[in-house]
């Protein structure tokens, strides 16, 4: 069996960088192509940390509208990936620091958790993770939770693989500090 | 002279210095067996490093242990990819310049309870969203039109596909494709389920999934594809899996074959699995075989487009075999959770499966 395919010519098998410069020319299908590309993981990526899918839905098409209206800006060159979970991540600090703020806010998910001592345990983690300052914070939720391999958290954070070392040496280093 | 050179090593004690390299060694390569990025060398050494040290391997235990607990227990929801973004399509203009004021999508949810400033306006709305789900949309540009067709809960649809081609679509699932195909091949795109006969021909089909490709001439074949999992069960013909980026060749599946691969890791190799088990779910049946409860539970979500909570997390890994057919879905609950002794309760259309722990409330 044939395993070389000619299907260059198709949008869902196109690159990154290409779909970039159709987008760059209000190329609607291949701003589609994109979104369907990265929707799934993106809402991954977000729902782990803020939970109500209702709220996770409003700030992935916020993202891909605002994503819209800027590709006349967009640099095929540099990473896509890297743009829209720069953004999520972006978007997930500005989300949670007005929860901090906003008291009537309750996480009604960790709230209902049947277990007392894991539930516990989870929020104190969660809560030394979220001390963790962002960088090492973004790195560490990317390998912990969503379960990212360091070579695609370098391309994620636009780092070197060795910078995603030492700052999950580094964030363990933090936890272990504000765990114990 | 003599003497200060001995006084030195005292007073800069060396195994300082070198305790902290140690512990910076520690900690990359504790965070390193975490992510699972450990090469051979670096799991001998780590291994070595916790062995000698009691401190160590307690610490490493600890963080491990934090480090499982940041794993959220809960699956996400599988979002309907087709629906949202038929909802942000209205929004794209073309013509639109960085100038333009972006308008939030943000309220949208909350825009089509107020349009409808009539009460009589909200059930209109509802029916309107439901079929919407189901319907057929068609993108009209530039001669090639994207196909979107998503399936809502309990729905399933047949699809011609420009080839001639037929899928199947298992509900709450998405497939793409172009019509006509693009000159030289036959690509299509899904989340969820879908089974597929394909019309044989010299140009490959491929279906693409998060993490998987899926390449065929002829044959048909189920493709299962939710939360970065990709499982292929070939029911006649040859198939080749691989994952989506740099793939390589893949492996070969036959006759009753089935693979799976999840998330970034090569294809698991090929099982031999009968066809009823992996292909129940066409004719409408609900079939597991040694499925955790938390699939089983999420199928059934889907099917009957209802709502189950799993109180306790430990039930999760509990495994069930079983095939439901032609069932309401009380009677499906009923049976798993006596044949797992599992307490539920049952309230409209919101099932709780398992007791929740009471100690706290107390």
């Amino acid at each position: 069996m044939k395993v070389s395919m000619q299907d260059d010519s198709a949008y869902l098998s196109l690159p990154d960088p290409d779909l970039v410069k159709k987008i760059r020319t209000s190329d609607r299908d291949a701003f589609q192509t994109l979104y369907f590309r990265y929707y799934e993981s993106l809402f991954r990526f977000l729902w782990y940390r803020l939970k109500p899918a209702d709220l996770v839905r409003d700030l992935l098409q916020d993202l891909f509208l605002k994503l819209w209206n800027n590709r006349s800006r967009l640099d095929a060159s540099k990473s896509i990936k890297a743009y829209l979970y720069q953004s999520a991540h972006h978007l997930m600090i500005d989300v949670l620091r007005r929860k901090k703020s906003d008291v009537t806010y309750r996480d009604h998910r960790t709230e209902t958790l049947p277990d007392p001592d894991s539930a516990d345990r989870r929020i104190i983690l969660q809560e030394a993770v979220d001390s963790l300052p962002p960088k090492l914070r973004l790195v560490w939720t990317l390998s912990q939770v969503d379960g990212f391999k360091y070579k695609e958290i370098a391309e994620i954070c636009q780092i070197s693989v060795k910078t995603v070392e030492y700052r999950m040496a580094k964030a363990l280093m933090l936890l272990r500090k504000l765990l114990s | 002279m003599m003497t200060m050179t001995a006084r030195i090593p005292l007073r800069i004690p060396p195994q300082v210095k070198g305790m902290t390299m140690r512990k910076r060694t520690f900690y990359n390569l504790c965070a390193k067996a975490l992510a699972g990025e450990l090469t051979d060398d670096e799991r001998i050494r780590f291994g070595q490093l916790c062995r000698e040290s009691d401190k160590w391997n307690r610490l490493y235990m600890m963080l491990k242990d934090a480090a499982m607990q940041n794993k959220s227990p809960d699956e996400p929801p599988v979002p309907q990819v087709g629906k949202e973004w038929r909802l942000l399509e209205k929004h794209l203009s073309v013509h639109g310049t960085r100038s333009e004021t972006i308008r939030p999508v943000r309220s949208r949810r909350f825009q089509w309870l107020r349009t409808g400033s009539r009460p009589a306006l909200l059930p209109a709305a509802a029916l309107l969203l439901a079929i919407l789900t189901t319907a057929v949309w068609i993108g009209i540009r530039q001669g090639s039109r994207m196909h979107t067709i998503v399936t809502g809960n309990a729905e399933r649809q047949t699809v011609t596909l420009p080839d001639g081609s037929e899928v199947i679509l298992n509900s709450g699932s998405t497939l793409r494709y172009k019509n006509p195909f693009d000159e030289g091949n036959r690509v299509v795109n899904l989340s969820g389920e879908g089974f597929f006969s394909i019309v044989k021909d010299v140009k490959p089909f491929v279906v693409l999934t998060q993490n998987a490709r899926t390449t065929v001439l002829g044959t048909r074949f189920d493709v299962w594809s939710r939360s970065r999992k990709t499982r292929v069960f070939v029911q006649n013909g040859v198939v080749r899996l691989s994952k989506l980026d740099n793939g390589g060749p893949g492996i070969e599946l036959r006759k009753n074959d089935q693979s799976m691969i999840a998330g970034g890791l090569s294809p698991s190799r090929a099982i031999s699995v009968p066809a009823d088990r992996m292909l129940g779910w066409i004719d409408g049946s609900l079939v597991f075989h040694t499925t955790p409860l938390s699939e089983v539970l999420t199928e059934i979500e889907r099917h009957y487009d209802i709502t189950v909570i799993l109180q306790d997390p430990r039930l999760k890994e509990k495994t069930l075999t079983a095939t439901f057919r032609d069932m309401d879905y009380g009677t499906v609950i009923r049976s798993v959770c006596t044949a797992m002794n599992i307490p539920f309760s049952i309230d409209k259309d919101i099932i709780t499966v398992g007791a929740p722990n009471h100690e706290t409330r107390s």
